[in-house]
C-alpha cells in the first residue's frame, strides 16, 4: 500500500475536516464571545469588525455560535454514522455469509424497515423517545443500518464464492475467523466510502430535525437551530441564516471530498 | 503472393506525464493473401494490443502509437474515423476471446448477425435473413432457421464462438483477426473450431491473423508464425522454420516447455495399498428455477452435477481426473474436500465418514486433505501479506510453537522455491506463478497426506506451467502425498498421473492406468478426447 498517489480531493477533504475538528476542540479559544450570552443593546448587528458574522435577535454573536455549534454537528456526524455502520455491517455480513433462512429472515426484516419512508420513521422514533441528541442517535441506529446491511451483504455474496474463502474453509478456519479476518477487510470498502456520504446526510438530517424542534433544543448553538431561528428574520437580517448554512455546506463538502478520494484509494489494486 | 497487410516498426505505449512506457516495441510482420498467421506469446507480450492497433480498436487518447500498418496502400494508423469505420467490419473484422461477453444477451442470434448487414450493406429484411441463414450454415450450425430466433444463453460456448465468426464474416472481410478464440473452449470443441477456421480460410479466401498463447493450437492451424515476447518480435517465419528449426532461444524454450504427449512409464500397483478415499453412489443434484417453464416439464428443472459416482483412492496414488467443462470434475473435488455437501452417497476418508464428522475429526480431516485452486490470484486474500497467509494456518492449527512460526514460514517458502524477501508482499504484487507457489506452500503448511489440485496451471503461461507441474511432482514424491490432479489438459495429466479417470456429464466414463487409457482407450469419448489434443508436430 505504499506509493499511493494522493488525490487532491482527498487532501482538500481531509484539510477541511481537520479544520473543523480543530475549531471544535479549541472553540473556547477561538470564539470571541460566549455563544449564549444575550446582549440586548446589540441586536441585529450587520456583519462588522466587532461581530464578524453579525448578531441575532438576542444580540448573540453568530460567529461564536457557529464555532460552538461545530462541536455538536461533528458529534452528530460521527455518532450518527458509527452506530448504523456497525449494526448494518454486522447484519449484512451474517446474512450474506450464512445465506439460507438466516438471510431470508434478516432481509425481510430489512425490507420492512426500508418500506417506511426514512425521514418519517426517524421523526416517529424521535417523537416517541422525546426530542434530543440521544434519541436522534437511537433513531438513526434503528433506521440507518439498512443501507450498510444491503451494501455489505452484496459484497459478501461475491467474496464468499472466491477461491480464497474456499481455501480458508479447507484449512478448517472457523466461520467467525473467515468472516472477520478474510471477508471483512475486503468487503468494507464500499461501506467506508458510503459512510462519508452518509455523514453529510446525517448532519443535514440533524439540522432538519433541529429545525423541526425535534433535535437539539434552543438555546444550544447548533447550525440547524440557528437557521430555524433566523428564518423569521430572513428578509431583514440575511446573515442569521446564511452563515450557519454555509458552515453546513463546508462540512458536507469536506466529507464528500473525502468520500471521493477514499473511493479511489481503497480500490487501488496495483 | 502479394502482401495484404504490412505492419512496420509498430510501437505502442502508455503515455503518462513524465515518460512513455512502451508495451509494444518495434513489431514488424506481413500478412499474405490467404495466409493464416499465428501470433504466439505469453500474457503481457503485446499480442492483443498489436492486433487491436490494426483496426485501431482502442481509445487512442492515452496511448502512444508509432509506425505503419499498411492496408491497400494506406496507413491505417493515420486513417480518419470514416475511413476506419468502412474498414472495420467490411475489410477487416475481429473475433474475441470470450464469446459469451461479446454477444448481446437480449438480442436474438439472427438479429445480431443481420445487424451488420442491414447497417453496412443496406440489405432489406428478407435478403439479410437469407444471408444470415447461409452464414449460419457455413459455420456448421444445424437447423439455422430454428437457431435464428434463439438467444445467446441457449447456445453453448462453441456455438457462440461460431456465431461470432458468422457475424464477422457477414460483410465478406478480407482479413479476420481472431484474438484467443479458443481459450474459453473445451479441447474437443476447440479442435472442431480450428477445423472450421481452416475451412473458412480456404472457402472464402480470407486471410486470418490468429492470436493465441497456445503453441500447439497455432502450429495446428497456421502456416506463418510470429513469436512475441515483452513487446518484441522474437522470430517470424513459416511454420516449418519456427517449429522445426527455431533460431531464437525463447522460441526454443517455448517449444520445449510445451507439454508433449510423451511416453512416461508409470509403475502402478494398487495391491496392498491403504484406501484413502472411498466414494460410493455419490450424487449431486441442483434444482434449477426457470420462471417461464415453471409450470411445465418438472423433470428438466433438475441439473445433475454428479451421477452415481464410485471411486477408490489408494494411498500414494496420483489420480488424474479429466473431462470437459461441466463434467463435474470441480464438483467432485469440492465434495471430497467437504466445501460442498453431496445430495446423496457416502465418502469414507481414512475410516471417517465425511457426513458424520465431529469437530475434532473435522479438524483432523482438514489438515489431512488440502487443495490448490485454479486461479492463483483469487485464491489468496488480497489484503494479506504472504507471510500472514502462510503463518495463519500454522498458528490456527497449533502446528509449531509460536516462536518457531516465522522460521517455519521461511522453510515453507524455500521449499516451494519462493524468495524469502517476497514475504512482505501482497498477492497483487506477485506474478501468477509466484501466487501459485504461495498457494502450494499454504496447502503444505498443515502437512497434508492428500493434495487435490484443481486445474492448478490453466491460468498460467506455458513456461511457468511446466515449472509448477515439476514442483507439484517433486513435492508429492518428497512428502509421499496422494495426489488428485484435475485438468482438462491430457498431456499434463499423462505426465503427472499414474491412474486416470475420464468424466463426462457427471459420470465416470472410463477409469484405468495412464498407459492403458492413452494406448488403448475403451470408449469413443476417451478416443475423441485424446485425438483432439493439439500437438506441435
Amino acid at each position: 500500500m505504499k506509493n499511493i498517489n494522493l488525490k487532491p480531493s482527498l487532501i482538500a477533504g481531509f484539510l477541511i475536516l481537520f479544520l473543523w475538528i480543530l475549531i471544535a476542540i479549541f472553540a473556547n479559544f477561538i470564539a470571541p464571545y460566549d455563544p449564549n450570552v444575550h446582549d440586548l443593546e446589540n441586536t441585529f448587528q450587520h456583519p462588522n469588525l466587532k461581530h464578524l458574522f453579525g448578531t441575532d435577535n438576542y444580540g448573540r454573536d453568530i460567529f461564536s455560535r457557529i464555532i460552538y455549534g461545530s462541536r455538536i454537528d461533528l458529534q452528530m456526524a460521527i455518532f450518527g454514522v458509527i452506530f448504523p455502520f456497525i449494526i448494518g455491517n454486522l447484519i449484512g455480513h451474517i446474512s450474506g455469509y450464512f445465506g439460507g433462512i438466516v438471510d431470508s429472515l434478516l432481509m425481510r426484516f430489512l425490507d420492512i424497515t426500508m418500506s417506511f419512508p426514512f425521514f418519517v420513521l426517524v421523526i416517529a422514533i424521535v417523537s416517541i423517545l422525546g426530542p434530543g441528541l440521544k434519541s436522534f442517535y437511537i433513531a438513526l441506529a434503528l433506521v440507518g443500518w439498512v443501507s450498510y446491511a444491503r451494501l455489505s451483504r452484496s459484497q459478501v455474496l461475491v467474496i464468499k464464492n472466491l477461491d480464497y474463502i474456499s481455501a480458508a474453509k479447507t484449512l478448517g478456519y472457523s466461520n467467525v475467523r473467515i468472516m472477520f479476518v478474510h471477508i471483512l477487510p475486503n468487503s468494507i470498502t464500499p461501506s467506508v466510502v458510503f459512510s462519508m456520504t452518509d455523514a453529510v446526510l446525517v448532519v443535514l438530517l440533524g439540522s432538519a430535525l433541529s429545525y423541526l424542534g425535534l433535535g437539539v433544543q434552543p438555546p444550544t448553538a447548533e447550525w440547524g437551530v440557528m437557521i430555524a431561528e433566523g428564518q423569521i428574520f430572513i428578509t431583514s437580517s440575511w446573515w442569521m441564516c446564511t452563515f450557519p448554512g454555509l458552515a453546513i455546506v463546508l462540512l458536507a463538502l469536506g466529507f464528500s471530498l473525502c468520500a471521493d478520494g477514499l473511493a479511489s484509494i481503497l480500490n487501488v489494486r496495483e | 503472393m502479394k502482401n495484404i497487410l504490412d505492419v512496420k516498426n509498430l510501437k505502442i505505449g502508455i503515455k503518462s506525464k513524465f515518460n512513455t512506457e512502451l508495451l509494444v516495441k518495434n513489431v514488424s510482420f506481413n500478412l499474405e493473401k490467404g495466409d493464416i498467421l499465428g501470433v504466439v506469446g505469453e500474457s503481457g507480450s503485446g499480442k492483443t494490443l498489436t492486433c487491436k492497433s490494426i483496426i485501431k480498436l482502442f481509445d487512442n487518447t492515452d496511448l502512444y502509437c508509432e509506425g505503419e500498418v499498411i492496408y491497400q496502400g494506406k496507413n491505417l494508423l493515420q486513417a480518419n474515423k470514416n475511413h476506419l469505420n468502412t474498414i472495420r467490419g467490411e475489410e477487416i473484422s475481429m473475433i474475441f476471446q470470450n464469446p459469451s461477453t461479446h454477444l448481446d444477451p437480449l438480442m436474438r442470434i439472427g438479429h445480431q448477425i443481420s445487424e451488420t448487414l442491414t447497417v453496412r450493406q443496406k440489405l432489406n429484411k428478407k435478403d439479410s435473413y437469407i444471408k444470415v441463414i447461409e452464414l449460419l450454415k457455413s459455420v456448421n450450425i444445424k437447423n439455422p432457421e430454428e437457431k435464428y430466433h434463439c438467444f445467446p444463453h441457449e447456445f453453448s460456448g462453441g456455438m457462440k464462438q461460431r456465431v461470432m465468426i458468422a457475424a464477422a464474416l457477414a460483410c465478406n472481410p478480407k482479413i479476420l483477426i481472431a484474438d484467443e478464440p479458443t481459450t474459453a473452449l473445451d479441447v474437443t470443441v476447440q479442435s472442431l473450431f480450428l477445423k472450421l477456421l481452416k475451412e473458412i480460410n480456404e472457402k472464402f479466401k480470407i486471410s486470418i491473423i490468429f492470436v493465441s498463447h497456445d503453441l500447439g493450437v497455432i502450429a495446428n492451424t497456421c502456416n506463418k508464425i510470429v513469436v512475441m515476447k515483452k513487446g518484441n518480435v522474437m522470430e517470424f517465419g513459416t511454420k516449418n522454420e519456427i517449429i522445426n528449426h527455431p533460431k531464437n532461444d525463447y522460441t526454443k524454450e517455448l517449444i520445449s516447455s510445451y507439454p508433449q504427449l510423451e511416453e512416461i512409464h508409470h509403475k502402478y500397483n494398487s495391491k496392498n495399498k491403504k484406501i484413502v478415499f472411498q466414494v460410493k453412489n455419490l450424487n449431486m443434484v441442483w434444482k434449477k428455477f426457470n420462471l417461464f417453464k415453471f409450470f411445465k416439464n418438472k423433470s428438466s428443472d433438475i441439473s445433475v452435477g454428479l451421477n452415481d459416482l464410485e471411486l477408490n483412492v489408494f494411498k500414494g496414488d496420483r489420480i488424474g481426473v479429466v473431462g470437459e467443462s461441466g463434467s463435474g470434475k470441480s464438483t467432485l473435488a469440492k465434495i471430497l474436500i467437504k466445501i460442498l455437501n453431496p445430495s446423496s452417497g457416502s465418502i469414507i476418508f481414512d475410516g471417517l465418514d465425511l457426513k458424520k464428522l465431529d469437530k475434532k475429526n473435522e479438524m483432523k480431516m482438514r489438515q489431512a486433505v488440502q487443495m490448490i485452486f485454479q486461479d492463483p490470484y483469487s485464491s489468496l486474500n488480497p489484503k494479506k501479506t504472504v507471510e500472514y497467509l502462510l503463518a495463519e494456518p500454522l498458528i490456527f492449527h497449533n502446528i509449531v510453537s509460536e516462536q518457531n512460526v516465522l522460521t517455519k514460514v521461511d522453510e515453507l517458502m524455500s521449499k516451494v522455491g519462493l524468495e524469502i524477501n517476497l514475504k512482505n508482499k501482497f498477492p497483487h504484487q506477485l506474478s501468477g506463478g509466484q501466487c501459485q507457489r504461495v498457494n502450494i506452500a499454504r496447502a503444505l503448511s498443515v502437512s497434508p497426506n492428500v493434495l487435490i489440485a484443481d486445474e492448478p496451471t490453466s491460468a498460467l503461461d506455458v513456461t511457468i506451467q511446466s515449472q509448477i507441474i515439476d514442483l507439484i511432482l517433486d513435492l508429492s514424491n518428497q512428502l509421499n502425498l496422494t495426489l488428485i490432479f484435475i485438468s482438462h489438459d491430457l498431456s499434463i495429466v499423462r505426465k503427472v498421473c499414474d491412474r486416470i479417470i475420464v468424466m463426462k456429464s457427471g459420470r465416470i466414463v472410463e477409469e484405468g492406468q495412464t498407459e492403458q487409457i492413452f494406448n488403448d482407450p475403451n470408449t469413443e469419448y476417451t478416443r475423441e478426447l485424446i485425438s483432439s489434443i493439439p500437438t506441435i508436430n
